[in-house]
């Protein structure tokens, strides 16, 4: 698969799945690979680059029990940038599916 | 392999990226081994998981220069130069859908340029290829492997835009060739340099303001166009491209196409040919020597000071106006008619031959003779002329 359609399709992924609420990493990563099979680390360059892109900001946490743990959540940029790639994600599927049922 | 192991490695193949970055990838990987540490998972199972480390490099590579999700990986840049002050002794163009536009250079270097305006699609279709042997320069516009071609003409544009990159657009044939010429190769020879080959598909030659030893051109359907050159040799062959010549000089010139016109202006041929099958020939203003002109159904119009003319045509009209005192013509129709128009001449000797049509021959206002055949001799009957037609008319007139 062509590794920039591959990693856009994981941006989004991964911001629709912050959409729903702040999530730590290795959560993350879990969603994301319960769907696909994926390299769990390759998500984590993914998240460090949404954030130097200030789609979402970070903070720690303390878990019950356990370190801390590194929560990311979605700016408005990020909010609003999940919308657009979301309309042209649903655009692109109905557009290759016109095109395979022929 | 083991956690410590697994993160020893991770730290080092990290270490390029600066200590920043590493501590906080080091970091997000601790955090994911602790994680899946408390919900049983076992070291190896974690790192399964995580996956191959040079998997995860390559994504932060990617990311390093920062390509702003920009150009698509597999485009190349749309526009490339270059610059080469090697002598070389041959330059070999091959442009295919490209327009290839060669002139002289200013500063004795050899400069390419290449350029794709089309839409992505273009540019995925096709790519820039060069190399150097033996002396010579090879440069060309490929088609690349694997980049289907969507034949369906009936479909319009489909442009898909995703993650902000165009990553689908097709249209159709029409809009297919349109953007074919969007793809400009453009060179600069260097003075002196002394052969040149160019060829094309679909797209055009441009050639201008050049001194070469040798010139080819060879197309399919562009057309060529030579313009301010002096060339030694020179071999022109087009399929349906039509050819223009304005201002050249030629030792030696052969020019070809199959349907295409050929266009010749205020141009010097010593010797050779221009040769058409259902195209017409046309060359006014302009100088030869003993050059032959054929078409098979096209028509032949000269209007040139040449030493000589030899036109042979099966249907088509053959109209030449000779300026100064050539020494002879031959000009041979099936069903065409004949005009040969002589300025300037201290005399001719005109053979004259028609089986159906009519023949007729005028020397300055005196004579005007109709026959179907005969020779006809004026003044010092210098200028000898031969032309033969199976049904059409004849007309020699001389002023």
């Amino acid at each position: 698969m062509n590794t920039q359609f591959k990693k856009g399709a994981l941006e989004m992924c991964v911001l629709s799945q912050l959409v729903r609420g702040d999530k730590y990493g290795y959560e993350l990563t879990e969603k994301i690979s319960g769907e696909m099979s994926i390299a769990s680390g390759t998500l984590y360059p993914i998240l460090r680059r949404l954030k130097e892109e200030d789609y979402v900001t970070t903070y720690l946490q303390e878990s019950e029990s356990g370190p801390a743990r590194k929560y990311y959540q979605l700016t408005d940029k990020g909010r609003q940038y999940q919308r657009q790639i979301k309309q042209e994600w649903e655009a692109f599927v109905q557009a290759v599916n016109q095109l395979i049922v022929g | 392999m083991k956690k410590a192991e697994y993160l020893e490695k991770l730290r080092e193949k990290l270490e390029t990226f600066g200590r920043e970055l590493q501590e906080e990838i080091l970091e997000d990987y601790r955090e994911h081994f602790a994680e899946g540490e408390k919900q049983g998972k076992s070291e190896e199972e974690i790192i399964d998981e995580l996956g191959n480390i040079e998997d995860m490099i390559q994504e932060m590579i990617q990311d390093l220069p920062e390509p702003e999700g920009e150009a698509v990986s597999w485009v190349q840049e749309p526009e490339k130069s270059y610059t080469y002050s090697e002598t070389f002794k041959e330059v070999v163009l091959k442009g295919g859908v490209a327009k290839i536009m060669v002139s002289q250079s200013e500063d004795d270097q050899l400069h390419v340029n290449y350029e794709d305006n089309g839409s992505l699609s273009n540019q995925m279709k096709y790519e820039f290829c060069q190399r150097q042997e033996n002396g010579v320069y090879y440069a060309e516009v490929k088609r690349r492997e694997n980049v289907e071609d969507s034949k369906d003409e009936g479909d319009e544009l489909i442009k898909i835009k995703l993650f902000g990159r165009t990553i689908i657009s097709y249209g159709n044939a029409s809009n297919f060739g349109k953007e074919n010429h969007s793809i400009i190769l453009t060179v600069k020879l260097p003075q002196g340099m002394p052969k040149l080959n160019t060829t094309v598909s679909s797209g055009d030659i441009c050639l201008s303001g050049l001194e070469l030893e040798e010139y080819k051109a060879t197309s399919a359907s562009g057309d060529v166009n030579i313009k301010e050159v002096k060339i030694a040799h020179s071999e022109v062959h087009t399929a349906s491209g039509d050819i223009c010549v304005e201002n050249g000089t030629f030792d030696k010139g052969k020019f070809t196409t199959a349907s295409g016109n050929i266009n010749v202006n205020d141009t010097c041929i010593s010797s050779g040919s221009l040769t058409t099958a259902s195209g017409n020939i046309s060359m006014k203003e302009g100088g030869a020597g003993e050059v032959k002109y054929a078409t098979a159904s096209g028509n032949i119009n000269l209007s040139t000071n040449a030493e000589g003319y030899e036109c042979g045509t099966a249907s088509g009209n053959i109209k030449v106006k000779a300026v100064g005192t050539p020494k002879k013509a031959v000009l041979n129709t099936a069903s065409g008619n004949v005009q040969f128009h002589l300025e300037d001449a201290s005399g001719v000797e005109a053979t004259v031959r028609t089986m159906s049509g009519n023949a007729k021959v005028g020397w300055k206002d005196e004579t005007r003779i109709t026959a179907k055949k005969g020779t006809f001799r004026y003044g010092d009957g210098s200028c000898k002329v031969s032309i033969k037609s199976v049904s059409g008319n004849i007309n020699v007139q001389c002023v």
